[in-house]
């Protein structure tokens, strides 16, 4: 297999070969990203696309700094907002008073398939589905999704826990579903 | 992050899809490969466009260039007329001209009468006696440039000696009767007649200017970038193979895509010959070559059950025991050979130790054969030549632009260095699905040997 570092100096002359070893490399990684991100799998696709045309074209810009499928990882974070970004608008941005968070349970994702989780995030509301991508998964905190999201960190919290409410709804709804010490719900 | 932030609900999901993998459909890569194609597509015509500017500004620098050396030259020429066995009468020479005054000479050079050590005048009108001549001599080497005036006095004035003034410079001997008076004695005039520099090349004598150089042979080489210039019409994507009745069988997801640009060399001699003083006409034989980058990602198998590369180029092929196999993407080298046959007519805009000129003209181009080989060697070579099955024609045709910097390094002998553009004007492939004119941009060096 050819090394990370050549593949990179082969992308930047703009060997075809190259490219589609780099994206044979990552587009499963980058996949699921995007399935994260997208309302179905056809969407995740059109966001996979365009995020490797920008790969490419930006991969010049790579310098090494972190690892390859992070900044692969950032560059597909970015499309997909930007596909969503005029959707934002529609997205009744609504306080969610009172919701218990139940802070410190233990959950147990193990019993579900990959498709199940990506179901259910994509079931999510466009808003609640960036706010939890972003802070659950990518780890950004509210202050820092309300700046890329354009919206104040309050509102980044409510839907995180408009979120996360649905979440476990859903999830409870799935008899595999297993809080620790409480055994399958 | 602020990890206070996260709980267990939060490493679960991360955890969950940290190292989660799942395939995209097929269609994804022939999407990113169209689109990537499309932006070199256009990065192409981009540069396409700046080497035509370039081009356009180079002949147009030339043009300029040539402009002003042409009128340097007529400028020069006329000066030259007179000659250094020409008579002129002093004041008829001298009154139109700067005139200066060494040391030892008191009066304002613009004046017509000028004094002498011992303080007496010479009236310069009053050398105009009959017999009174002036002679013009020309020295640029400046060698003379301090001569002292000999045999001067108040009643003798053997010569004048005119003198470099920054760019100008000839000198006028004026040869007085001794029977002119004067009050004075005069010990040193020096005037200064203005002529144009000249760069030293120009100085040349001016005697071989048109009795060589009418016929010549030249060996020549060059070498440069070369771009296929493929445009795929509608229906037809760079990607895919084309499907055609008759054509490649089992294509389903095959495709095929050209590098940018490649590179292109030329060898070959040509004869030329001088119409006019400036016009002239070459032409000749020469052999290229030119040579791009593929990648692909199917082969076709012969009836040997031969894996052989293959390009897109070659979807039209109406054998029917041909079939296509799938692999994984690779990287072909294609050569395409011609014999070309150019005939250039050139307008010389410097003819003289250094010469430039332009050349324009149209190239009869015969194709031999193009190579495809794996870069990797696992699969077998495929060569096809002219005529058959073959994707490309036998005969296309480019247009030729370009200049030709000279430099005359014997009386036979003269080299350039030659900067040209070639573009076919017609498609060098037969299939209507797609054309490809290419376009070369290369500089060549040339060897003129000079007929006597």
């Amino acid at each position: 297999m050819q090394a990370e570092k050549d593949l990179v100096e082969d992308c930047i002359k703009g060997k075809r070969a190259a490219q589609k070893a780099m994206y044979d490399r990552y587009c499963r990684k980058m996949m699921v990203v995007c399935q994260r991100y997208a309302k179905s799998a056809q969407e995740a696709e059109d966001i996979l696309q365009e995020g490797f045309i920008k790969i490419f074209n930006n991969i010049k810009s790579f310098r090494g700094d972190s690892r390859l499928d992070t900044w692969m990882t950032r560059i597909m974070i970015n499309t997909a907002l930007n596909a969503q970004r005029q959707k934002l608008y529609l997205i009744p941005m609504v306080d969610v008073e009172g919701i218990d968070l139940h802070e410190g349970e233990e959950v147990s994702l193990s019993g579900f398939h990959l498709n199940e989780l990506i179901a259910i995030v994509q079931s999510l509301p466009d808003g609640c589905r960036l706010v939890f991508n972003l802070f659950a998964i990518e780890g950004y905190s509210h202050k820092e999704i309300g700046s890329m999201l354009g919206i104040s960190e309050g509102t980044s919290k409510s839907q995180y826990n408009r979120s996360k409410s649905l979440l476990k709804v859903k999830l409870s709804q799935q008899d595999r579903y297993e809080k620790f010490g409480e055994g399958k719900v | 992050m602020k990890n206070s932030e996260k709980g267990k609900f939060e490493d679960a999901w991360h955890k969950a899809f940290d190292s989660a993998e799942q395939a995209p459909s097929e269609g994804v890569w022939t999407g990113i490969e169209q689109e990537l194609g499309k932006a070199e597509t256009v990065v192409m015509k981009r540069k396409v466009i700046f080497y035509q500017r370039l081009a356009a500004a180079s002949i147009l620098f030339a043009l300029l260039l040539g402009s002003l050396s042409t009128y340097y030259i007529t400028e020069l020429t006329g000066q030259l007329q007179i000659t250094e066995d020409t008579e002129i009468l002093p004041n008829t020479s001298v009154t139109d001209e700067t005139r200066t005054i060494p040391s030892g000479i008191h009066q304002e050079a613009t004046s017509d009468k000028v004094n002498t050590n011992d303080n007496s005048e010479v009236d310069i009108r009053k050398l105009k006696p009959n017999k009174n001549t002036a002679r013009l001599i020309t020295d640029m080497s400046g060698l003379n440039k301090n001569k002292e005036l000999s045999g001067i006095n108040g009643n003798q004035l053997n010569e004048y000696k005119i003198i470099n003034d920054h760019n100008h410079l000839s000198l006028v001997e004026v040869i007085p009767e001794p029977s002119i008076a004067l009050n004075g004695k005069l010990s040193e005039v020096i005037i200064i007649r203005k002529l144009p520099a000249m760069p030293a090349a120009f100085m040349d004598s001016k005697k071989d200017k048109h009795v060589a150089e009418s016929l010549w042979a030249a060996l020549g080489a060059s070498t440069g970038n070369y771009s296929p210039s493929a445009n795929f019409n509608s229906g037809t994507s760079s990607r895919a193979l084309y499907q055609s009745t008759g054509g490649l069988n089992n294509t389903q997801g095959a495709y095929s895509t050209t590098a940018p640009k490649g590179s292109a060399f030329s060898v070959g001699m040509n004869l030329g010959k001088r119409l006019s003083k400036h016009w002239l006409l070459q032409g000749g034989v020469s052999y290229l070559n030119q040579t791009i980058g593929y990648t692909s990602n199917y082969a076709v198998v012969d009836v040997n059950n031969n894996a052989q590369v293959s390009v897109a180029d070659y979807s039209n092929l109406k054998s029917s025991s041909i079939v296509v196999a799938l692999s994984t993407p690779y990287e072909i080298n294609s050569v395409n050979e011609y014999i070309s046959i150019p005939v250039q007519a050139g307008y010389l805009l410097v003819d003289r130790k250094m010469g430039l000129q332009l050349n324009s003209g149209l190239s009869t181009d015969l194709f031999i054969k193009n190579m495809l080989t794996d870069k990797t060697g696992q699969m077998a070579s495929y060569s096809s030549k002219s005529g058959g099955e073959s994707p490309y024609r036998a005969v296309s045709w480019a247009g030729l632009l370009g200049t030709e910097l000279s430099y005359k390094i014997a009386p036979q002998y003269r080299v350039s260095i030659a900067p040209g553009l070639r573009y076919s004007l017609n498609s060098v492939l037969k299939s209507n699905a797609v054309s490809s004119n290419p376009l070369v941009w290369d500089v060549g060096f040339r060897f003129r040997y000079i007929f006597k």
